[in-house]
């Protein structure tokens, strides 16, 4: 395993992969992050987004696959997703024929005239149907400047080197480059498939786990796979048993549960059974800030009309605003829940 | 156009010969004798297509003819209709779409060569199936209606027909006696009998199938016996290929080495084209007749309304101008979502062209869009004959109603369209019924389609007009004899007979495969098409390939023809052309800036005309540096130097060296950044040096950065090309591909990439990757595959109050509104929430305009405390205030047009009178006591007057007093003139206009004279405006000197009473910055004074 986490990491030695990755938990990876211990190698192995890894996973096989953007939310599996591409199209000249840059390299647009253009124009011996592949991770960080440089490049090349673009923000990537490339959109992957993933890996490292800390950590989660797994290492090193105390210890925010059921409280317009749960909140030691963001945060998503939901939103905004300038004790969140239940009241006669 | 008409008639006739002849062979003989023949002949073309053209030829005829044929069998009636057409409308846009597809075709063969027959053949008959169903509809219902007027038109029509084809035939059967190669002497009549008996047997095996309302596999088997039948007809007409084969030849005025008799043939065949000429001329005239009866009588009203006297126009505007106010503020489906669209079976309303008007009950626009695009319909945005429903709601727009009452077409209401959907699906077997009766509707379709046809084989390959024809005149023969007995051969025979000729045909196909493949194919790249991306696989070749750049007026004409006559305009010397001249060919220009979005060619084009005009391309784009060095030193010297380059393709000889390049700036909108600094300027005093055309590309020019540029280039845009023009394109590399998507899928997938050619080949690529998947699945990932194009403020602020978005859309998707400018964001909303038209009842309008700005307001407040603390944790609260409240409150549609935030410019202008206000306050500080407001408030316009109303009074008189004041505030002239500024309220009326500009040029100048000593440093004040011309050294030592002058002032004045007696040119210092140094001079001249002394 360690061996495919370093080529992951500083593309090398990419050949061994797959073979070794069913010897992954004999070798000694303790101290690899799971997210690296666990990174796909395959495309059988990427969770979620199957259409669009499966016609890749063709192209792998077919080559002569086309420029492509990935653009999805982080912990998806865009990277793993082009690494593996780039792994199954080049094998053995996976080292020479790949060129990885992502935002912590020089993208500036000096380098996208220089280094990727003298690489588009190196020549590297490949079989039919390979070429060689430059991987841009976090193309959205990239400056406008750049993107333009990139432009022509990669129609120019397009004989010899392909393009795999990764952006959390397609938006962000101008729009003459997405027109050279077929975008594919990864969206969140569902709980299901995180849930799968993260009982996968807690019987791999032979953890102790409830059926209820696993769930919470694919709260935590909210479809980042990636943040699954760190939130079930941290979980594991610290307490090396998974409940969710455990878990919402370690992932330290007021637990949305709550704060959703708070809500729902005031909507009911049951003051006290809201106010026990602020005052839980406080007694537990979070930032008024920190609650009032979570309110916000889960009110938006909150299981009511979208009038009543925009009725206590303008309220919390107002307690926002105060917390902001300082006035971060206990009464404005008292406050706050009197006027979301008043609100709550008030549209059900008019709003 | 009328030309094209003609043209596209000559083949006709000859085809008509040709067949007759044909029929003459097969039909007294036994089919075994037939296909003989038809070998004999085969075999004889390749015999005689010995050169490479001609393979060529006859490869197109095949390849072309085949699908063509089919699609033009299957209309029965319309030949008539098609002509109309084409007059009516004009044939521009079917030239367009039809090169592509023929050279798509053609490519198939030549280029990939992926396919085998087999296939081919398969394919064509799948596309005959289809046609074949819509023909199977469409016959009964036009002999049920035969009452329909425009059957008759049709009838009358092909009666005409008749007569000029006999003379047609008669005309090309002479040609062929003398020929002697066919020996039919039979009378054409006869011919014609038996031609007309074929094509009765043909048909009966239709009406057969019709009557037995059989089963699809017995549409199947009809289909593919027309089929066979087709190619027996082409078969048997080879040897008049041959002939044809040899027209071409001489419209391409290739003379290659032919056998005499072909070019006695060639003669004969001249002078028979030219007896062809006149006939057709003929025809056309009686088509056009007829065709316009209809017509006419609808020019005649237009004609009548268009005399209209001024009265009656200017109600009609009135009266339009209601109309489009009651258009912006009707509101939304009343009864949204109280139905549901029925699922359809697919491709139910295939056929079927639809116009929408007026407001729907219970659907948004959008929503019966989808559903019909969804079952295969069309959207027409105007009314005329190829719409066949009219679906209305209320509100409906009067004039199109009207109009489709006078064109006949069913006006359907959301009910009827719901049921039309569902009968679809409630019984499969009814579905014939059903396209029977909306075959009216259909009709105009097939004539679209057959125009299509038509007009691509009159471009393409006579031989194809003449198949196409020969099978309309079937058609209409058919037509006119009705329901004829068919004494004939069972269609059986035909099909085994049709099956050999297949077999024969797919051989020669494949042989002409090997031929073209064995050729050195230049255009393809050493790499293999098979590991070529599509987007480069199916670039276009040449310029007729590119989608959308077709006609006279498009981009690529004009760009050729600019470059053509560029070394001609710089010798004339050619007046800058107005800016809205129309019709400039760009001759002023020595550079050309093709603007567009990405994706519809541009950089295509550019290099397409170079090529074919053979300039010399030198391209630097945005993967190049492009400084103002490199673009002075490298690029102007290359540009003289002289080009090799054709040695390297082979060339020798003169023409191998060339002086003819082109500077090709692609993406001159990428030139940013440290590393091309300059670089714009440097490219605009290069274009206006140049020697050579250069031609810029960018995507948007009316960007800042372009807009210097643009003034000195050609200005060319690109538009994106009609989803139409792309979809056909993209048909047919699909079919080449061996992809089978539905047209609606591709369509959508056209619309999600925003017309972009590029991309949308790129996300075929990647479905081709699965071929198989489900159509339903693909239309799903066809519109998930949307490109992200940043909204503009405008976009995004109409999003934000729109009604329909709203009902998809999450409250977190809502602030993403906020987040594309989330410091424009909340000020567009102030700017135009006002204008929203919420839907809701009236009376709560108010209500909800009142929490808006309610929200609005708390937004503001959260807006300044997050600027004021940095607290930018709140921006997602601003969000919901500022933005997403607002427009949930207001949810409906805007009903004007957005307007630019005000406050930006009212902030900039206020800021800038605080400025003025400030200097002025400086300046006067010695003798005034007020402070920055009261100077403002009080002083400003008290002020003013005194200095300009002795000279509006006084006239040049007054300038002395006026002076007078200036100098006791210690003003500049320049504080004049803020002065002015900030004391103009609206309303008011600006004094210095009562001025008498000799007065105003005399005051300046006798200011600048008298350099009066002022208490303070006027550089600081002049800061602002002579900055950049002022020497920066200068600027810093000025002040000292300044601040030491103000002491020695009075020392200075007296000295200067001196100096004036001794030198008047000191006097002279004509402006105020110049005061200093003559201050300085004066100084030293002093000092020397006081040496003397």
């Amino acid at each position: 395993m360690s061996d495919d986490d370093v080529t992951i990491m500083e593309v090398d030695e990419a050949v061994p992969k797959p073979t070794k990755s069913t010897a992954k938990p004999a070798k000694s990876t303790a101290h690899l992050p799971w997210i690296e211990k666990y990174r796909p190698q395959v495309f059988t192995d990427i969770v979620g987004n199957e259409d669009t890894v499966s016609r890749l996973a063709v192209f792998a096989r077919t080559g002569n696959a086309p420029n492509i953007i990935i653009a999805g939310p982080p912990g998806v599996g865009k990277t793993t997703t082009i690494l593996c591409l780039a792994r199954a199209l080049l094998g053995a000249s996976f080292k020479d024929a790949v060129l990885e840059l992502n935002a912590s390299n020089d993208r500036g647009i000096d380098v996208v005239r220089n280094k990727i253009k003298m690489f588009a124009q190196q020549k590297v011996t490949l079989p039919a149907g390979r070429h060689k592949i430059v991987i841009l991770d976090e193309a959205d960080s990239m400056t406008e400047g750049a993107q333009q440089a990139l432009r022509r490049t990669m129609e120019l090349y397009s004989s010899t080197t392909r393009f795999a673009l990764a952006a959390n923000n397609s938006e962000k990537i101008i729009e003459p480059i997405q027109s050279r490339c077929a975008v594919l959109r990864y969206s969140r992957l569902t709980d299901a498939q995180i849930l799968a993933k993260v009982i996968e890996v807690c019987e791999k490292e032979q953890l102790s786990y409830t059926e209820e800390g696993v769930s919470a950590v694919v709260f935590t989660a909210q479809g980042d796979l990636r943040a699954a797994l760190n939130n079930l290492q941290a979980t594991a090193q610290g307490f090396g048993h998974v409940s969710p105390e455990h878990v919402f210890r370690v992932c330290d925010e007021p637990h949305p549960m709550l704060v959703r059921s708070m809500l729902d409280a005031c909507v009911k317009q049951d003051i006290h059974a809201a106010y026990k749960i602020i005052a839980k909140l406080c007694k537990l030691g979070y930032a008024t800030e920190d609650i009032v963001s979570n309110i916000f945060r889960v009110c938006k998503t909150l299981d009511a009309p979208e009038d009543t939901r925009l009725a206590l939103i303008r309220e919390i905004g107002l307690t926002h605003m105060r917390v902001a300038d300082g006035l971060s004790s206990p009464l404005q969140l008292a406050g706050l829940l009197a006027r979301m239940c008043r609100a709550a009241a008030a549209r059900d006669t008019h709003w | 156009m009328s030309r094209d008409i003609r043209s596209f008639f000559q083949p006709k006739k000859i085809q008509k010969a040709k067949v007759e002849e044909h029929d003459d062979d097969i039909i007294p003989e036994s089919p075994d004798v037939q296909i003989k023949n038809k070998k004999k002949e085969s075999r004889k073309k390749r015999v005689l297509s010995d050169s490479d053209e001609e393979i060529f030829d006859s490869k197109k005829k095949k390849s072309t003819a085949e699908p063509p044929k089919s699609k033009t069998k299957t209309p029965s009636k319309p030949v008539l209709k098609e002509v109309k057409a084409v007059d009516i409308f004009g044939s521009a846009p079917i030239k367009r779409t039809e090169p592509i597809v023929k050279k798509v075709k053609e490519k198939k063969k030549t280029e990939t060569g992926i396919h085998s027959d087999d296939e081919f053949d398969k394919s064509l008959l799948e596309l005959d199936e289809v046609e074949e169903l819509a023909l199977n509809s469409e016959l009964p219902s036009t002999s049920s209606k035969a009452a329909d007027v425009p059957k008759n038109d049709v009838k009358t029509k092909i009666e005409k027909e008749k007569s000029p084809i006999k003379i047609k035939e008669n005309k090309p059967d002479k040609t062929k006696d003398i020929k002697n190669e066919i020996k039919q002497e039979k009378s054409p009549t006869k011919v014609k009998d038996k031609e007309i008996k074929e094509q009765d047997k043909s048909k009966s095996v239709k009406f057969e199938s019709k009557s037995k309302n059989s089963s699809k596999m017995n549409d199947k088997k009809r289909k593919f016996a027309e089929f066979i039948e087709n190619e027996t007809n082409h078969e048997a007409e080879k040897t008049d290929e041959d002939t044809n084969v040899k027209k071409k030849k001489l419209n391409d005025s290739i003379t290659d080495s032919h056998n005499i008799i072909n070019k006695e043939k060639k003669l004969k065949k001249e002078s028979s084209n030219e007896l062809d000429d006149s006939n057709n001329t003929i025809i056309d005239d009686e088509m056009n007749e007829t065709k316009h009866g209809g017509s006419r009588k609808k020019m005649n009203k237009s004609l009548n309304e268009s005399v209209l006297t001024d009265e009656e126009r200017h109600e009609r505007k009135m009266h339009s101008a209601a109309l489009y106010k009651n258009y912006l503020n009707r509101s939304g489906p009343k009864h949204l979502g109280a139905k549901e669209i029925p699922e359809g079976a697919p491709g139910c309303l295939k056929d079927c062209a639809f116009l929408l008007t007026g407001v729907l009950d219970s659907f948004e626009r959008e929503e019966v869009t989808e559903a019909i695009t969804k079952y295969g319909g069309c959207i027409k945005s105007g009314i005329s004959k190829k719409v066949t429903h009219v679906l209305a709601g209320e509100e409906a727009g009067p004039a199109k109603m009207a109009k489709a009452q006078e064109l006949g077409i069913p006006i359907i209401n959301e009910d009827d369209f719901i049921q039309m959907i569902r009968d679809s699906t409630n019984k499969k077997s009814k579905e014939k019924e059903m396209k029977k009766e909306k075959s009216p509707s259909r009709k105009p379709i097939n004539n679209k389609k057959e125009v299509n046809g038509v007009s691509k084989k009159t471009n393409s390959d006579t031989t194809n007009t003449k198949k196409s024809q020969e099978d309309k005149t079937k058609h209409e023969k058919t037509n006119g004899f009705g329901s004829k007995v068919k004494k004939s051969k069972s269609p059986e025979k035909v099909e085994t007979v049709v099956k050999k000729e297949i077999k024969i045909e797919s051989e020669k196909v494949k042989k002409d495969n090997l031929i073209s493949e064995g050729k050195p194919d230049s255009s393809k790249n050493s790499t293999g098409p098979m590991h070529m991306m599509w987007v480069d696989k199916y670039k276009p070749q040449n310029l007729k390939q590119i989608i959308g750049q077709h006609g006279d007026a498009s981009n690529v004409k004009k760009l050729s023809n600019w470059l053509t006559k560029w070394y001609v305009n710089r010798k004339a010397k050619l007046p800058k052309p107005s800016p809205w001249a129309k019709n400039d060919d760009g001759g002023y220009y020595k550079a050309a800036l093709l603007s567009g979005p990405p994706g519809v060619g541009k950089t295509t084009t550019v290099a397409l005309v170079c090529k074919e005009l053979g300039f010399d391309m030198v391209e630097f784009n945005a993967s190049d540096t492009r400084s103002k060095t490199l673009i002075k030193e490298q690029i102007s010297e290359l540009l003289n130097t002289t080009s090799l380059s054709a040695y390297s393709k082979g060339d020798t000889g003169k023409q191998a060296v060339t002086k003819k390049h082109v500077l090709v700036m692609d993406e001159v909108d990428g030139m940013a950044g440290n590393e091309d600094r300059g670089g714009l300027q440097e490219l605009i005093s290069l274009i206006k040096a140049t020697a050579v055309p250069i031609v810029c590309m960018c995507n948007d020019r009316n960007s800042q950065k372009m807009r210097s540029l643009v003034n000195y280039c050609y200005d060319l845009r690109f538009t994106r090309p009609r989803v139409d023009q792309i979809k056909s394109a993209m048909m047919s590399i699909c079919f080449k591909e061996g992809l089978k998507i539905p047209p609606d899928a591709i369509s959508q997938l056209i619309v999600a990439a925003n017309q972009d050619v590029r991309q949308t080949l790129h996300l075929l690529s990647m479905w081709a990757a699965e071929p198989d998947t489900d159509p339903d699945k693909l239309r799903k990932d066809a519109t998930s595959v949307r490109k992200d194009v940043k909204l503009g403020p405008w976009e995004a602020i109409r999003k934000v109050f729109s009604a329909e978005n709203h009902k998809t859309m999450s409250i977190n998707d809502k602030s993403d509104l906020f987040f594309y400018d989330y410091s424009l964001a909340p000020l567009f909303v102030y700017e135009n929430y006002l204008q929203v038209a919420p839907h809701c009842p009236k009376n709560e309008i108010l209500d909800r305009m009142s929490k808006a700005a309610d929200s609005i307001s708390r937004g503001d407040l959260v807006d300044a405390r997050i600027r004021r603390s940095q607290a930018w944790g709140l921006l997602p609260m601003q969000a919901m205030y500022s933005s997403v409240i607002p427009g949930h409150h207001l949810s409906g549609h805007v009903a004007g047009q957005i307007q630019f935030p005000g406050w930006l410019g009212k902030n900039s202008r206020a800021s800038k009178m605080q400025r003025l206000c400030q200097e002025i306050h400086a300046h006067t500080r010695l003798s005034t006591s007020g402070s920055k407001s009261s100077i403002f408030l009080d002083y400003s316009s008290h002020l003013r007057d005194a200095i300009v109303n002795p000279l509006v009074k006084d006239r040049s008189d007054g300038i002395a007093k006026a002076m007078e004041v200036l100098e006791s505030y210690h003003l500049l002239r320049d504080d004049l003139d803020s002065l002015t500024e900030l004391s103009l309220w609206p309303g008011q009326r600006n004094p210095m206009v009562l001025i008498d500009s000799k007065v105003k040029a005399a005051m300046t100048r006798t200011y600048n004279k008298t350099a009066t000593a002022l208490p303070y440093a006027p550089a600081a004040v002049k800061k602002g405006r002579t900055r950049d011309d002022a020497d920066e050294e200068g600027l810093d030592d000025e002040p000292e000197d300044e601040t030491e002058d103000s002491d020695p002032e009075n020392d200075a004045l007296i000295k200067k009473k001196k100096s004036k007696e001794d030198k008047p040119a000191s006097k002279e210092k004509p402006s105020s910055s110049k005061e200093k140094p003559s201050t300085s001079k004066t100084k030293a001249g002093s000092s020397k004074e006081k040496k003397k002394k």
